[in-house]
């Protein structure tokens, strides 16, 4: 065991899936000789050569589009989007291509792939450098999307991503990279995808959340824990296709359930969900399904009180709690 | 190779020495898309088909002169009218048939479209609508190839309308970094749908795009299969030697609309009365006989063998049913990842 | 073999076209691929080529008019067997795999009933109207009126905490689990330390009963009021439920707690038989503490079952089972024999055809249950053997009058003699 942060997480299973297995590789904007603008790719142009880690040129369509190629052929690409805000030119490819090569071919090619998305608020990033766009593939199927909040869901997910067979668009949060850490076992693990993660038992309302959120989720969790309201957490890790069961026992279990999300609430992932809710568990419910989630304007504005307002945070989370728990 | 252009679009400039095999080679695909090709024109308009149907007739040359002779590993990236590169490339016709009528044994299940032909096991990628998709993928196959040292080359098929797509330029763009095993193949049928290639671009030759990705760029008469062909099979051999890609524009047209449904009004009756006396199936077969490669006689032959070959499949095709709704579900994810299905 | 020509889709956003010209007219040969006819949409002017060999046999449509996609604009006779392609056949498509949606097993209505009947007998359920109009009564959540079906609650009954006075889950299963135990003992009670008090031996008990008997019968002038009760019905009810019930919920039922019931019922209309008369005051009680006398070895204790009007039978046959326990443990407080507002005499368990039970001060009444025996009685003119008790009440004739007392008794034996018609909630 030894301690390890989020972005070493992702390092190590990028070197360890490189090892084991030379069809995958890795491209992206300056990931080799630079090592990757936050170093998640740093040390592996040394270790497995030009032609495996690949700088490319300013070209997102073709991160994308050339990965969904070399995926067919036979390869495993890891793709990386340096950041989430930058991902838009790659929306033909990853929409049109990658994520319906199966279908459209009859299943007769398919594109097992990542793309590594660096995302995420709480870091002051400003306008176009704190997106968290997860919601645009999430209601694109034939793509998985997933979204690790600790160190071992990192690299297990990110393993299991690299595996598997299908396309897989793979959020990591910034303000995470370097933020937690945690004991990693030495020997292979992964982490399914699939499987959200059910991080604290509670009998009186059930948090939902991934990436930083789960966090935000986790603190309101331990502060409402000391007023007498015990809240059941739930981590969801992989966000499409996402763990219906899990959720809906929870629900059925609490009768009430507060959804954060830290991208704009229109349209959102928790959008979905809560309508999953009423939908399947309605007769269960004994208050509103209430949303925690960022605020529906273009995206994180810069000044330190704007981001501050648009992010959700444990305190914003406790009050949403209270409300439904006093319904 | 030097760029070496002819601006000239002369279907007689025929000085091209093929072996005689190859030459009928290249003529019994042209005949065989040709004839598909128009016979699936009739089909649509006897609602025989549903949908809507993307003719290629006029152009065949651009598809079959470049596929011809390659190996079945080399990777097709088509566009939507490449019936061509699918018939040339070996794809089975009843495949080719079935995609077009939607059927269970089509290669997609019936899932895209009937001109979304593809078939892997001959190397053929089914389309997107989305244009140039399909040369960022193939360049994606490019690099796929070189990384595991393969000596496998990819064509890349699209029309000039495509040369304006953000994608294709950061695709070649890449392509000339990395002097990937591709050859793209650029259709310029004059009209992109309705929008004259003078719109489209400031160029006369799209093959002058190369230049800025340093590479070669080859303007050809693109309706004379033989030229087409030793054009394309010399950077064909050029990419396979990991010398890099060439782009070569093909001078064409399409005879008929976009698609069935449209007039193709935008154009002049004299523009398309001139390209139809250019039209590639007689400058090949002309230059057959002028060889005594070919008879009338042979050719009656083959137009029958061709014919009966069709018929034969489009009456086996027929019977076949459509994929039950429910493939609807299949082939989302992996059966890691099953979709939940809704009971209506 | 005639074969119908049709218009076929004529592209995504085509509904209809004109016939512009027929190509080939009636009686003309037509070789396939042929054109017929001539259509013009807003898309496009198409010529419809010939599917088969044959002959133009007729036109169904004029020139100039328009036709819509999927029509019949021709007959042709033609050469051989007409083959169908499938592509407008989306309506009837085979379903290969269609799974049939899971069907849920009907809950059979015997086995609903009986579970009913169970529920009810468990206590004050509420009967569907009342469960109905709670909910339509009170603004609830799914799961709260979730709950109230599943549990046979009148919502309107259940105190809310909510903003509002909303009720939450919370409140439902708080009221649930209310319902099964009433608090009637105070669990912080603590018996007084014997050594720092007056000594109170554990025949102090019996010196109490003793001290209230005196009372009684020295100052209350007793009336003792017989009639008959039929008891088949009941006792078919017992044989049929009691087992059960005992399986589940480790409790045999007594009669008892039937009578118990079946005078809080009967009290309705009679409320003074269930008072107290203390200072020249009458005070008419709205709850029912119903002492049951238990017998022992060489005594008789009756301790109080309290708030038998919040009470499922199956809590009164418990609390009853706990508290003959105790008696006999001789373990019995002093609270649990207090506070009584009306009793119960068991004298048939020893065999008792009659008797005149002591009222039990302040109480105003007493009844007397007594052996049950088989006898011939005549119904609609016939003789049949029915299971028949004598009740006696005692009551108190300062406070009491006759007629009320023994229409109250009447009263009382009739709900006992159709138990159904209260058990089941139609009353």
């Amino acid at each position: 065991m030894k301690k390890t942060t989020y972005i070493e997480g992702i390092t190590e299973a990028l070197d360890e899936e490189m090892e084991r297995d030379e069809k995958v590789f890795l491209i992206g904007e300056d990931i080799g000789i630079y090592g990757g603008v936050f170093k998640a790719t740093k040390g592996l142009l040394d270790k497995y050569g030009a032609e495996r880690v690949i700088d490319s040129p300013i070209s997102e369509v073709y991160i994308a589009g050339g990965s969904v190629g070399a995926a067919m052929v036979g390869l495993k690409p890891v793709a990386e989007i340096q950041f989430a805000d930058f991902i838009t030119p790659s929306m033909d490819q990853i929409i049109q291509q990658m994520a319906k090569m199966r279908y459209r071919t009859g299943g007769q090619w398919t594109c097992p792939m990542t793309i590594r998305v660096c995302c995420g608020g709480d870091i002051g990033g400003g306008l176009y450098h704190s997106q968290i766009n997860e919601q645009w593939f999430f209601s694109q199927p034939g793509l998985v999307v997933v979204m690790p909040a600790t160190p071992y869901d990192a690299k297990g997910l990110l393993k299991s991503a690299i595996r598997g067979d299908d396309p897989v668009i793979y959020f990591e949060h910034k303000r995470l990279y370097r933020w937690i850490k945690e004991n990693l076992p030495e020997e292979d693990f992964t982490v399914p995808i699939g499987k959200a993660a059910l991080r604290k038992e509670g009998s009186d309302v059930t948090l939902v959340s991934y990436g930083l959120m789960y966090h935000r989720s986790m603190e309101a969790a331990l502060a409402l824990e000391k007023e007498g309201i015990s809240a059941e957490v739930i981590d969801m890790r992989t966000i499409l296709p996402w763990d219906r069961e899990m959720i809906f026992e929870s629900v059925k279990k609490t009768s009430k359930a507060v959804l954060v999300q830290e991208s704009s609430k229109t349209g959102g992932v928790m959008a979905e969900i809560s309508a999953s809710i009423t939908e399947e568990v309605f007769d269960f419910l004994d208050a509103p399904v209430a949303r925690v989630c960022g605020l529906d304007v273009p995206a994180i504005p810069f000044a330190p009180p704007m981001e501050h307002l648009f992010l959700p945070n444990a305190e914003k989370i406790s009050k949403a709690v209270k409300n439904i728990i006093e319904y | 190779m030097p760029i070496n252009k002819k601006k000239t679009v002369d279907s007689k400039a025929n000085q091209i020495s093929l072996p005689k095999k190859t030459m009928l080679g290249l003529f019994d695909n042209l005949l065989k898309t040709r004839l598909l090709d128009e016979r699936f024109r009739k089909l649509y308009r006897q609602g025989r088909f549903a949908g809507t149907y993307f003719s290629a007739v006029g152009q065949e040359a651009t598809t079959v002169g470049p596929t011809y002779g390659l190996r079945d590993e080399d990777i097709i990236a088509p566009s939507h009218r490449e019936i061509g590169a699918n018939v040339t490339k070996g794809v089975p016709l009843d495949k080719i048939i079935a995609q077009v009528y939607a059927r269970e044994s089509s290669p997609d299940k019936g899932k895209s479209h009937p001109c979304h032909y593809g078939w892997k096991a001959k190397g053929v990628i089914t389309p997107s609508s989305t244009l140039a998709g399909q040369t960022v993928v193939g360049t994606g196959c490019a690099m796929g190839f070189k990384i595991m040292k393969k000596d496998n080359v990819v064509l890349a098929f699209f029309g000039e309308g495509s040369t304006s797509r953000g994608g294709w330029h950061e695709a070649l763009n890449y392509a000339g970094i990395h002097n990937l095993p591709i050859v793209y193949i650029c259709q310029n049928n004059l009209w992109a749908e309705s929008v004259p290639s003078t719109l489209q671009a400031g160029i006369e030759d799209f093959s002058d795009r190369a230049k800025a990705y340093g590479f070669p760029g080859i303007t050809i008469d693109g309706n004379n299969v033989f030229t087409v062909h030793k054009t394309a099979s010399e950077a064909i051999s050029k990419a396979r030697k990991g010398e890099g890609p060439t782009l070569i524009e093909c001078k064409t047209y399409r005879w008929y609309g976009h698609s069935e449904i449209d007039p193709a009004d935008y154009r002049t009756q004299e523009e398309l009365e001139e390209w139809k006396r250019k039209d590639p199936l007689q400058i090949a077969e002309k230059i057959l006989m002028d060889l005594k490669i070919l008879t009338t006689t042979k050719r009656e032959a083959l137009v029958e063998q061709i014919n009966q070959e069709i018929d034969e499949a489009i009456e086996s095709v027929e019977k076949d049913a459509y994929a039950a709704p429910e493939e609807a579900y299949i082939d989302v994810y992996s059966e890691q990842f099953p979709v939940k299905r809704v009971d209506w | 073999m005639e074969y119908k020509v049709i218009i076929p889709p004529l592209g995504e956003s085509v509904i209809e076209g004109t016939i512009v010209k027929w190509l080939k007219n009636e009686g003309d040969t037509v070789k396939v691929d042929d054109p017929l006819v001539e259509i013009m949409t807003d898309k496009i002017n198409i010529e419809i080529p010939s599917s088969y060999n044959g002959v133009m046999k007729k036109h169904l449509v004029d020139i100039d008019t328009v036709v819509e996609i999927g029509q019949e604009i021709a007959i042709m006779d033609v050469e051989g067997e007409v083959t169908e392609s499938k592509t407008f056949d989306t309506s009837s498509v085979p379903t290969k795999e269609k799974i049939p949606p899971e069907q849920k097993a009907p809950v059979p209505a015997e086995e609903f009933s009986e579970t009913a009947i169970h529920h009810r007998c468990e206590g004050i359920h509420a009967d569907e109207n009342a469960i109905d109009a709670g909910i339509k009564a009170i603004k609830s959540s799914p799961v709260v009126r979730g709950l109230a079906r599943e549990h046979f609650i009148d919502l309107r009954k259940v105190h809310g905490t909510g903003k509002n006075g909303r009720i939450s889950k919370n409140d439902v299963i708080k009221y649930i689990d209310a319902r099964h135990t009433v608090d009637i003992v105070n669990p912080d009670f603590q018996f007084p330390d014997l050594e720092l008090e007056e000594i109170i031996p554990v025949t102090g008990v019996r010196k109490v009963i003793s001290e209230h008997m005196v009372k009684s019968a020295f100052t209350i002038p007793h009336v003792t009021t017989f009639d008959e009760c039929d008891m088949t019905r009941i006792i078919a009810w017992r044989k049929r439920y009691v087992d059960k019930i005992e399986k589940e919920h480790g409790v045999r039922i007594t009669f008892m707690p039937f009578i118990a019931k079946a005078i809080i019922f009967a009290a309705k209309d009679f409320p003074w038989i269930n008072s107290t008369l203390e200072d020249d005051k009458l005070h008419v009680k709205k709850y029912f503490n119903i002492g049951m006398a238990v017998s022992r070895d060489n005594s008789l204790i009756v301790p109080v079952i309290k708030h038998c009007e919040q009470k499922s039978l199956l809590q009164i046959a418990k609390d009853m089972h706990d508290l003959a326990d105790k008696a006999n443990a001789e373990t019995l407080k002093i609270e649990e024999i207090t506070g009584g507002t009306i009793s119960i005499t068991n004298a048939g368990g020893m065999g008792a055809l009659a008797s005149t039970p002591i009222i039990s001060k302040p109480q105003v009444a007493i009844l007397g249950f007594h052996k049950i025996v088989e006898q011939p009685v005549v119904r609609d003119g016939e003789i049949v053997i029915r299971h028949i008790s004598n009740f006696g009440l005692s009551f108190d004739h300062r406070v009491v009058d006759g007629g009320y007392a023994v229409q109250f008794l009447r009263r009382m034996i009739e709900y006992l003699e159709d138990p159904d018609s209260w058990v089941l909630g139609v009353v």
